[in-house]
């Protein structure tokens, strides 16, 4: 530990100067409080839009019947079709983080896992972002934790998550609500599920896993599902949006099997899934059915 | 910049410092907060917005049921949260950033000149993180994991890793 201390101390001391002060923090601290005003009264007038086409429909106006009313989330996906990896077989992923103002990706990488923990992990880009590359036997392909106790049915899988994220669970989340009048369950369910999705601490999760994940956000009041949309590469997908931590999310998932697809926020594509599926072996890409997110064009 | 000392100190007595107690806080803890936080994202940027976010979400405690029993302490755990919620956000934070490619060429300013800088970056955001606060702060792992919203043991194994990737690096540089 002495040795990494004394690296880090170093690092530390080449840090360059903190460029804001106390009137900076205070100005941001003004700004935030007004668009939670901003947030608050959109709340409420979402509110009052869905009451008042509630009322409009009951009494039999034709204008109003059956239509989507409000701003009122708690979608669901269709239910997703997607095979169990089975023993011999790799769950296969081509990710990439884009950042168009860099001129380069942050990360673009593949790989392949299998259940009994070896695999593979391809990097064809990387930038500021550590990433362990290579061939992986069983049990030392390089991710954060176990998921294989992970149910895979939406009810106890959110039952599971909530469960580690409290306060004494295994992965206990921070006590904020992720919006004015949005609860602290959605919030927790949110930060629980981001970090399966495209995320290279976790590419031990199988398209089955992550497709349950998804069924569970759009379970969640917060988030509006639209289907028969096109993702940031224009594949065919249907959408979970919501607003959580200061942010307009997008979550892309494909429409037949359910698996993440992509991920915005604030309108910029912060992950992309270009290719993944369930394959034979550590070198092969997906075909046929085996794909459970299409190859981009 | 200056060597600073980089334990947490102890909490501080809010009572006797009066209404200035959060200005004290910020005087005191900017630059540490700051730069341990450069340190874990390597952008200054994102290091400055996630620092500024973190002594906001505090002012706005305090203002509404007070100074926490340990200022700093609370203060690196939010920031500690932030950066969870912004993880994979830099390319959000890069639109907002007009000087961004000032920032990228720091880093590879500071890259070039120090190998430490250079092996900081084999290592995953998660490492740095816990390596930060596990040897440049000095927390405990079970302060470390809660602020991180893992269990402790998973804060040591990403701790020990990094310090082995870390080592390795700087073993290579010299060799």
């Amino acid at each position: 530990m002495d040795d990494s201390t004394h690296e880090l101390e170093r690092a530390q001391a080449l840090a360059p100067e903190a460029g804001f002060d106390l009137d900076d923090v205070h100005d941001r601290r003004g700004r935030r409080e007004r668009r939670r005003r901003i947030g608050a009264t959109v709340v409420g007038l979402g509110l009052t839009v869905a009451i008042v086409a509630g009322v409009a429909s009951a009494m039999g106006s034709s204008d109003t019947r059956d239509r989507p009313v409000g701003t009122m989330g708690g979608g669901s996906l269709p239910a997703p079709h997607t095979a169990p990896l089975g023993p011999g077989e790799y769950s296969y992923q081509r990710i990439r983080y884009p950042c168009e103002p860099c001129g380069r990706d942050s990360l673009f990488a593949e790989s392949w896992w299998a259940l009994d923990g070896s695999g593979r992990i391809n990097v064809m880009e990387q930038h500021n972002y550590g990433i362990q590359e290579g061939t992986f036997g069983p049990g030392t392909f390089p991710d954060e934790g176990d998921l294989s106790a992970f149910p895979t049915e939406p009810d106890a899988l959110k039952a599971f998550l909530l469960e580690r994220s409290g306060a004494d669970g295994a992965s206990p989340r921070p006590d904020e609500s992720p919006a004015p009048g949005v609860s602290l369950e959605e919030g927790q369910l949110w930060l629980a599920i981001r970090d399966y999705l495209g995320d290279t601490q976790y590419l031990n999760a199988t398209p089955e896993l992550r497709a349950a994940m998804l069924q569970v956000l759009a379970s969640a009041p917060m988030v509006h599902v639209e289907t028969g949309v096109a993702d940031p590469l224009g594949r065919p997908a249907n959408v979970l949006r919501f607003h959580a931590y200061d942010a307009d999310v997008e979550v892309f998932a494909d429409p037949t099997t359910g698996d993440f697809m992509a991920m915005t926020e604030d309108d910029a594509t912060t992950v992309l899934v270009e290719n993944a599926g369930i394959v034979d072996d550590d070198h092969s890409t997906p075909h046929g059915d085996q794909g459970t997110v299409p190859a981009r064009t | 910049m200056a060597q600073m000392d980089t334990s947490l100190p102890t909490a501080i007595e809010v009572e006797s410092l009066g209404p200035a107690a959060f200005e004290v806080l910020f005087s005191e803890e900017r630059d540490r907060l700051f730069s341990a936080l450069w340190v874990i994202t390597r952008d200054r940027h994102e290091a400055e917005d996630i620092a500024q976010d973190a002594f906001v979400r505090v002012l706005e405690r305090w203002d509404r049921v007070g100074a926490p029993d340990d200022p700093a302490g609370y203060l690196f755990r939010t920031a500690m949260n932030v950066l969870r919620n912004r993880r994979r956000r830099a390319a959000v934070a890069l639109r907002h950033a007009v000087t961004r490619s000032e920032s990228r060429d720091e880093l590879e300013a500071a890259e070039a000149r120090d190998v430490v800088i250079r092996a900081l970056g084999a290592l995953t955001p998660s490492q740095r993180a816990a390596l930060v606060l596990m040897d440049l702060l000095d927390m405990p792992s079970d302060e470390a994991a809660k602020a991180l919203g893992i269990r402790p043991p998973t804060v040591r194994v990403l701790a020990a890793r990094g310090r082995a990737t870390l080592s390795a690096q700087i073993g290579a540089t010299d060799g």
